[in-house]
């Protein structure tokens, strides 16, 4: 299962050891899931943890470490019916390579959130745990 | 066609003879507009800067989520 994360769940692991988004790193290789990214989402990570104090900043870079990085993707083949504006590349290379896009962003991703955009399903880290904690869940493909 | 197109200079004449197309012809139209207009926006754009509060809310909601999640197991 490749899960594709945003720079929202991404900072919020960075920042919080209390999080879902953290839970999700812990339990990756166990549970056979794949952590993904794009370099956009990265720039942005690195932008917003500038004002965080340590050792918030080297969470990150051992965080860092356990995601791959795909390219972005900024354009595909369908017609996107709703708004995407700043949002765009996430949405696009989540879809582009990924079977689920856990993000916190409700400004941008909320009237997408527990919806699926051409099979691709997108949630928050929370929901994705609760999700696979049910009989029969499994979440390694 | 192509003598047609070269003489159609407005959009005006543009729209009136996209008017005049088939059905099928009207979709293949709105899939080249369409894959034109991708193309011309394709450019990345500036990483976002989040609000502090934002970002808190963030950290509040995953926080929150993980400790019913505690609770319930």
């Amino acid at each position: 299962m490749t899960l594709f994360l945003d720079s929202s769940v991404l900072i919020a692991a960075a920042a919080s050891t209390e999080g879902a988004s953290r839970e999700v790193f812990q339990s990756a290789s166990r549970r056979g899931w794949r952590l993904i990214t794009t370099p956009y989402a990265v720039a942005e990570v690195i932008r917003n943890l500038a004002g965080f104090a340590a050792p918030v900043p080297a969470t990150w870079v051992r965080l860092r470490e356990r995601l791959v990085l795909v390219d972005d993707v900024l354009t595909i083949d369908k017609p996107a019916v709703f708004p995407v504006n700043k949002d765009r590349p996430i949405l696009f290379s989540a879809l582009a390579t990924a079977d689920v896009l856990l993000t916190l962003d409700r400004a941008d991703f909320g009237r997408l959130l527990g919806t699926r955009f051409y099979g691709l399903a997108i949630m928050t880290p929370g929901t994705w745990l609760t999700q696979e904690r049910e009989p029969g869940r499994s979440g390694a493909s | 066609m192509r003598c047609t197109l070269e003489r159609m200079v407005t959009l005006a004449e543009i729209e009136s003879a996209a008017a005049g197309l088939s059905p099928a012809e009207k979709q293949e139209l709105m899939l080249f507009l369409a894959s034109r207009l991708r193309d011309e926006g394709a450019l990345l754009p500036e990483p976002r800067t989040f609000m502090p509060e934002e970002i808190a809310g963030w950290i509040y909601e995953d926080e929150a989520d993980m400790r019913r999640l505690r609770e319930q197991s």
